[in-house]
C-alpha cells in the first residue's frame, strides 16, 4: 500500500502541478526547484508543439511534445540536482554537459577539452597550417598597420597545463610530451615573423609565485581576476609601440579573498548543478589605472577568457570603447555597459569595428589553435582588408567566351539592356577558355520556361549533370548560376535539357519555344591555384568540381601534378585526398622518391600537408593507389578512383 | 513514445491508468484499444494505417481458416496470410538491405541501378508480424480459435505494453484474459513494482553502461586497447540484458496492473551453462516462436541428423536476420546456429563431465563473443575487437576513454543482479518471492520508491545536457 500510494503520488504530481499556474510567481528555493528556474548551463529550449495535420504526420509534433514535456515537468530540476549530487558525492563523477567537468586533485575542477589537450589526445595543427596561420596574421598585421591600427595575438593559458599537478593522475604526462604542442611550435614562428603577441602561459607561470598559486580558481575554467589583470596590462604594453595615442596600463594593486565568486570563478561548479551549495575561497583583483590616458577603441575577437579582460579594462577606463566579438561570430559584447547582442556574420560591422579602431586583438587559448574561430576570423578579416582591390579581381572574363550552338538556339533578342535566346529543346553552349591559365568561371543567368513548368537540367561533357532547376512557366525569370572549371585553352560543352519540348507561341511565330536563357553573364572566379604554377597533368584527371571554397578533382588512375616553386621561396603543398567507394592505399612519389603513403577512405578527407618543393625547382608529384577505378554513381558513368581536394600552395622563405 | 520518457511517465501513464479504471468494465477493451492505437500512432503516424489494414486482413483470413473444413483450402488461406505478413515485414525491414545487395552485385557487373528511396523502418513491425502469424497458424492447426470480434483482435495486435519490445504473445495465451479479467489490489501493487524494477533496470543500469559501451564501439579501431575492448563488451553484455529484460519487466508489470498476465521473457540467461540453455532463458518468447513456428514445421529433430542440423542452422540464421537487416546480425545468427550445432554434435555430452563453473565460464565467454558480433558495425570491427580481447593485437589507447568508479559500481550491481538466483542472500529479497514480514515489506516498498525516484532523476538528467557557454 505504502509503495503504491507513493508511486501514484510521484508519477501524478507533475501533472497536478502543471495545473497550478501560480507556481511561476512563487519565490524561494522550493519553488525554484519545482519550476525549474535555476539550472546552470546553456541549452536552447524546445518550442511548444503546435498541432497540425502536417506536424502530426511528419512526427514533428510528437518530437516537440516529447522534448517540451521532458524539459518542463515539475520538479525536473530537483531530480537533476538529486542525481548529480548522488553521483558527485559517491564517485566525484558528473554526467552534466556531456561529462565535460572532471574532478582533479584538491577539489580542482577541469574542463575535459583542456585535459585532452594536455594529454595530447586532441588533434594538433600541421606545420603547414601553423605556418600559414602565422603568415596570415603577419599579412593582417601589415594591412592593419597601413590603416594605422595596431594588432596583437593574445595567447591565453590553459588551466590544465598551468596546474598540471592538480589534474587527475590519468591525464598527467609524467614525462615531456613526445610531440610539441601547437603553442610551443607557434612561438618561434611568431617571433620569426615579428608578430606582437602576449604569451599568456608564460605570464601565468611567472605570476604563479607572485599570486601565491591563485592563477586559476578551484571551481572555474578561466583565470583568476589577478592573472587577468596582469595579462590586461601586458597586452596594453604589447600594443603600445604600434599606437599613436597609447593608453595607460592598469596596475594590480592587490588581491582580495572572500567566499563570493564573481563570474566566471565558479562556472564549472555551477555547471555540475548539484543540490547542495559548496563554499570556497575566491581571489579577486584590486586594480588601479596607472594613468588617465585612454585608448580610442579596442576590438577583441576571442573566447570566454576575454570577458574578464574586457570588464577590467572597462573598470579601469583603459579604452573608451571595447568591442568583443565572442568566438568571432556568436555574439557581440560592447563596453562600457557590457551590452550583449546576437550576431549575424553577414552583418559584422567591419568598417567601424575593424577599420576604425585603435587596435585589433585576436585571443586564442593555447589549447585552441585548431578551433574554428581563429581560422574563420582570419578568413573574414582578410576578405575585409582585401576589399579595396576586390573590384579588380572580378568580372574579368575577357579570356573566356560563350559560343551558342546555332542549330540549338534561336537568334538573340534584346530589350533595353536585357538579352535572351530561346531554345526549342536540348540546347548546347560552349564555354571557351582562350587563356593559357586554368580558369574557374561562374555563369549567371535567368531561366524562363514557356507556358509550362519545366525542369531544366544542365550537363557537362554530355553525361555529367551539373545542375537541375525547376522553372515556373508563370513566374518571372528565375536567377540561377553554375560554376565550371576549365583547363588552359580548354573548351567545355554544356547541354541545357528541358523536361518538356517547345510549343508554338501562336500567330505568325513559327518557332517552338521551350525555355530561354536570359542575361547570361560570366564571372572569372580565379579559383584555380594561380600564385604558383600548379598543373594537373595528363588525361587521368577529371575536370574540377565543387565551389570556390571547396573544390576537388577526381582521378581515374595513377595521376600527376607538376608544381614549380618561385625562385627565392620554398613551396609547401597541401591537399586532402578521398577514396571512391572503399578505402585505398595512396602513395605519393615526388620526382621518383616516395614522400607519403597512407590509407585514404571514402568518408573522411585525409590531409596531406608536408610536400615541399625547393626554391626555383619544378617538381612532379605522382599519385597512385592500390585500388581500381569504379563507376562514380547511378547516373554518373565516369570511372573514378580517388580525388584531390582543395590543393593549395604556400611559399615560405 | 518510450516507457522511460517523461512524457510517458508523467502524462500518458497516469492519464491512461486513471482513464482505464474510470471506464466501466464492459468498455475497458475499447478504451485499451483506443489507448494502444494512440500510443502506436504517436510514434508511427503513417505506418499505423498499414498495420491496421494488415490486421483487418488477418482477422478476415482467420475467420476463413476457422470456417474452412478442407485442409488444403485452409493451408492455402494460411499461406496467403503468412505471405501477406512476410511481405509487409520484407518491404519495411529488408527492402533497403536487399537493394544494397542487388546494387552491389549489379555494380560488379557494370550495371548501375536507378535511384532508391529508402524505406523507413516502423517500430515494432517485427513483433507485430510474428504475433499476427501465430494467430493464423494456430487457427489453421486448430490449436486456437479466432477472435470473437474485431475489437479483441485489434487489442491483441496493438496492445501497447508489449508493442515496443515484446514479449511476443500468442493469441491463444491471452484470449481468455481479453474476454474476461479482473484486477486485484495485489495485481496493481505487484504490477507497479515490476514496472518500477524494469524502469530501474533500463534507466539506471542499461543506459548507464550503454553510454560507455557506445563510446568503446565508436572509438577508432586503431585506438581500442584490450582492456577497453573487454570493458566495452562487458558493458554491452549487461546493457542488452538489462535493457531488453527491463522493457519486458515494464510490459509484464503494466499488463499485470491492467489485469493481464504475460509469460516471462527472460529467466536469468547469464546463469546458463551452455548455449542451448542460454536460448531457453534468453528472449523466451522468440525462441519458443522459432521452435513452434519454424523449427518444428521444418522437421525439427524428427528427421535425419544432417537435416536436423540444417534446420537448426536455418532457424538461427533467420533469427539473426529478424534482429536487423545488416550483416553483423546475420553473422550473429549464424554464430548462434553454429554453436547450437556444436552443442548437439558433442559439446553437451562433454559438458556433463565438466564442473558447472567451467561450463558457465565457457558459455558466458561464447555469449560475450556473440555480443561483439551483434553490436559491431562491420566485419572489420568484429575482427579487431576480438583480436584485442584475446590479446592478438594492441591498440594505441589514444582516445579519451575512462572507466570511472560509478561504472565499476553499476557493472558490479549488474553482475550480481544477473546472477541473483545463484546468490541466496540476495535472492531472498526478490519482490517476486513475496513476503509476509511487515518490516521486510516496508523495506521493499521504500527501496522500490527510492528506485523510482532515482530512475526519474536520471531521466530528468538526460533531458539537460547544457554547454558551459555557447561556442563557435
Amino acid at each position: 500500500m505504502f509503495f503504491l500510494v507513493g508511486a501514484c503520488i510521484i508519477l501524478a504530481l507533475p501533472l497536478l502541478v502543471a495545473l497550478f499556474p501560480q507556481k511561476e510567481r512563487k519565490e524561494g528555493r522550493f519553488w525554484d526547484l519545482l519550476a525549474n528556474r535555476t539550472l546552470k548551463g546553456v541549452q536552447l529550449p524546445h518550442s511548444a508543439p503546435a498541432l497540425s495535420m502536417d506536424a502530426w504526420w511528419s512526427g514533428e509534433f510528437q518530437r516537440l511534445a516529447t522534448s517540451f514535456v521532458g524539459e518542463r515537468f515539475a520538479f525536473r530540476e530537483l531530480g537533476i540536482r538529486l542525481y548529480n549530487e548522488l553521483l558527485w558525492t559517491a564517485f566525484r563523477k558528473s554526467y552534466m554537459a556531456r561529462e565535460s567537468v572532471i574532478a582533479g586533485e584538491d577539489g580542482f575542477l577541469f574542463e575535459n577539452g583542456y585535459l585532452y589537450h594536455l594529454k595530447g589526445l586532441s588533434p594538433k595543427l600541421s606545420e603547414f597550417d601553423l605556418t600559414r596561420f602565422v603568415i596570415d596574421l603577419a599579412e593582417i598585421r601589415d594591412k592593419l598597420s597601413e590603416r594605422g591600427i595596431a594588432f596583437a595575438l593574445l595567447i591565453t593559458p590553459s588551466k590544465a597545463i598551468a596546474l598540471e599537478g592538480k589534474v587527475p593522475a590519468r591525464f598527467r604526462l609524467g614525462a615531456p610530451p613526445a610531440e610539441k604542442r601547437d603553442y610551443e611550435r607557434i612561438k618561434p614562428l611568431l617571433e620569426k615573423y615579428g608578430l606582437p603577441f602576449v604569451d599568456g602561459p608564460a605570464l601565468a607561470r611567472s605570476a604563479n609565485r607572485r599570486l601565491n598559486g591563485a592563477i586559476f580558481p578551484r571551481n572555474g575554467t578561466h583565470w583568476t581576476g589577478p592573472l587577468a589583470a596582469l595579462t590586461a596590462d601586458k597586452l596594453v604594453e604589447t600594443l603600445r609601440p604600434q599606437l599613436q595615442v597609447a593608453p595607460s596600463g592598469l596596475t594590480l594593486a592587490g588581491v582580495k579573498v572572500d567566499q563570493k565568486p564573481t563570474s566566471p570563478d565558479d562556472d564549472l561548479l555551477l555547471l555540475l548543478n548539484l543540490l547542495r551549495a559548496r563554499e570556497d575561497d575566491y581571489v579577486h583583483a584590486v586594480i588601479e589605472p596607472s594613468g588617465r590616458t585612454s585608448g580610442k577603441k579596442l576590438t577583441i575577437v576571442g573566447g570566454s577568457f576575454v570577458h574578464q579582460l574586457a570588464a577590467m579594462y572597462d573598470e579601469a577606463g583603459t579604452w573608451n570603447n571595447i568591442v568583443h566579438y565572442y568566438y568571432y561570430k556568436i555574439s557581440k559584447h560592447t563596453y562600457p555597459g557590457g551590452l550583449i547582442a546576437p550576431l549575424d556574420e553577414d552583418k559584422i560591422d567591419w568598417p567601424s569595428d575593424f577599420g576604425d579602431t585603435s587596435a585589433v586583438v585576436l585571443e586564442v587559448n593555447e589549447s585552441a589553435f585548431g578551433w574554428n574561430h581563429p581560422k574563420a576570423f582570419v578568413a573574414g578579416i582578410k576578405r575585409f582588408l582585401a576589399a579595396p582591390s576586390k573590384a579588380a579581381s572580378t568580372g574579368d572574363a575577357a579570356a573566356t567566351t560563350i559560343v551558342y550552338s546555332a542549330q540549338d538556339w534561336y537568334g538573340q533578342e534584346t530589350s533595353r539592356d536585357e538579352m535572351w535566346r530561346w531554345a526549342k529543346g536540348d540546347a548546347r553552349i560552349q564555354v571557351v577558355n582562350a587563356s593559357p591559365l586554368p580558369r574557374r568561371i561562374r555563369l549567371e543567368f535567368n531561366l524562363l520556361s514557356f507556358q509550362d513548368d519545366r525542369t531544366i537540367r544542365i550537363f557537362s561533357g554530355g553525361t555529367m549533370e551539373l545542375a537541375r532547376f525547376q522553372v515556373s512557366g508563370s513566374a518571372p525569370p528565375s536567377p540561377q548560376s553554375i560554376e565550371v572549371s576549365l583547363e588552359a585553352h580548354e573548351t567545355q560543352t554544356l547541354r541545357f535539357s528541358p523536361s518538356q519540348p517547345g510549343k508554338p507561341p501562336g500567330g505568325a511565330d513559327q518557332r517552338l519555344l521551350a525555355f530561354a536563357v536570359h542575361n547570361l553573364r560570366l564571372h572569372d572566379l580565379r579559383g584555380v591555384p594561380d600564385q604558383h604554377s600548379v598543373e594537373f597533368v595528363g588525361t587521368e584527371w577529371f575536370p574540377r568540381e565543387g565551389t570556390d571554397s571547396d573544390w576537388w578533382r577526381w582521378a581515374k588512375g595513377t595521376a600527376k601534378i607538376t608544381v614549380e616553386a618561385p625562385a627565392d621561396k620554398r613551396l609547401i603543398l597541401q591537399f586532402q585526398a578521398v577514396a571512391h567507394l572503399r578505402p585505398k592505399k595512396l602513395t605519393l612519389i615526388q620526382d621518383g622518391k616516395q614522400v607519403w603513403s597512407g590509407t585514404i577512405t571514402p568518408d573522411l578527407r585525409t590531409t596531406i600537408s608536408e610536400i615541399f618543393v625547393p626554391p626555383g625547382k619544378r617538381s612532379t608529384l605522382q599519385l597512385q593507389s592500390d585500388g581500381q577505378a569504379e563507376q562514380a554513381g547511378d547516373s554518373d558513368v565516369r570511372l573514378i578512383e580517388f580525388a584531390v581536394f582543395n590543393l593549395t600552395t604556400t611559399a615560405i622563405h | 513514445m518510450i516507457f522511460s520518457s517523461a512524457l510517458f511517465l508523467f502524462a500518458y501513464l497516469p492519464l491512461f491508468v486513471a482513464g482505464y479504471f474510470a471506464t466501466p468494465i464492459q468498455w475497458r477493451n475499447a478504451f485499451l484499444v483506443f489507448g494502444s492505437v494512440l500510443f502506436y500512432a504517436w510514434t508511427e503516424p503513417t505506418f499505423i494505417f498499414w498495420a491496421l489494414g494488415s490486421t483487418l486482413l488477418d482477422y478476415w483470413i482467420g475467420g476463413r481458416i476457422a470456417a474452412c473444413e478442407i485442409k488444403k483450402k485452409r493451408a492455402a488461406w494460411v499461406g496467403f496470410g503468412i505471405a501477406a505478413n512476410i511481405a509487409l515485414l520484407g518491404w519495411f525491414k529488408y527492402s533497403n538491405f536487399g537493394y544494397e545487395l542487388i546494387s552491389q552485385l549489379a555494380a560488379s557487373m557494370g550495371i548501375a541501378l536507378g535511384k532508391w528511396v529508402k524505406v523507413a523502418l516502423p517500430i515494432a513491425v517485427s513483433f507485430i508480424v510474428f504475433e499476427k502469424i501465430t494467430y493464423l497458424v494456430d487457427i489453421y492447426r486448430r490449436d486456437g480459435s479466432p477472435a470473437r470480434n474485431l475489437l479483441d483482435y485489434v487489442l491483441y495486435v496493438f496492445y501497447f505494453p508489449k508493442l515496443l519490445a515484446g514479449p511476443i504473445i500468442r493469441y491463444k495465451d491471452i484470449q481468455q484474459q481479453i474476454q474476461q479479467r479482473h484486477t486485484s489490489f495485489d495485481d496493481l501493487h505487484d504490477g507497479a513494482a515490476r514496472f518500477v524494477v524494469g524502469l530501474g533496470k533500463k534507466v539506471l543500469i542499461a543506459d548507464h553502461l550503454g553510454a560507455f559501451s557506445d563510446k568503446v564501439f565508436a572509438t577508432p579501431l586503431v585506438d581500442v586497447t584490450s582492456s577497453w575492448a573487454w570493458l566495452g563488451v562487458l558493458c554491452f553484455t549487461f546493457q542488452i540484458y538489462y535493457d531488453f529484460s527491463g522493457y519486458s519487466d515494464m510490459a509484464i508489470g503494466l499488463s499485470r496492473m491492467l489485469g493481464f498476465r504475460l509469460n516471462e521473457n527472460f529467466r536469468f540467461p547469464y546463469l546458463a551453462t551452455s548455449i542451448t540453455e542460454f536460448w531457453r532463458r534468453w528472449h523466451i518468447s522468440l525462441s519458443t516462436w522459432i521452435r513452434d513456428y519454424l523449427y518444428i514445421p521444418l522437421g525439427g529433430n524428427r528427421c535425419s541428423k544432417a537435416r536436423n542440423y540444417l534446420n537448426l542452422f536455418l532457424c538461427f540464421f533467420l533469427c539473426g536476420l529478424w534482429h536487423g537487416a545488416a550483416w553483423p546480425f546475420i553473422f550473429w545468427g549464424v554464430y548462434q546456429g553454429a554453436l547450437l550445432m556444436i552443442d548437439k554434435l558433442f559439446w553437451l555430452k562433454l559438458h556433463s563431465r565438466l564442473p558447472a563453473l567451467a561450463n558457465h565460464l565457457v558459455a558466458s565467454l561464447l555469449v560475450c563473443v556473440g555480443w561483439v558480433v551483434f553490436r559491431s558495425q562491420s566485419a572489420e570491427q568484429i575482427q579487431t575487437l576480438l583480436s584485442r580481447m584475446f590479446f592478438l593485437s594492441r591498440g594505441t589507447g589514444d582516445a579519451p576513454l575512462w572507466f570511472s568508479p560509478d561504472l565499476t559500481t553499476v557493472l558490479l550491481i549488474a553482475f550480481v543482479g544477473a546472477l541473483r538466483p545463484a546468490l541466496p542472500v540476495i535472492s531472498g529479497w526478490s519482490i517476486e518471492q513475496g513476503t509476509t514480514s511487515a518490516w521486510k515489506m516496508w523495506i521493499q516498498s521504500s527501496a522500490l520508491l527510492a528506485l523510482l525516484l532515482l530512475s526519474i532523476s536520471r531521466i530528468a538528467t538526460e533531458t539537460f545536457q547544457a554547454f558551459l557557454y555557447f561556442r563557435f
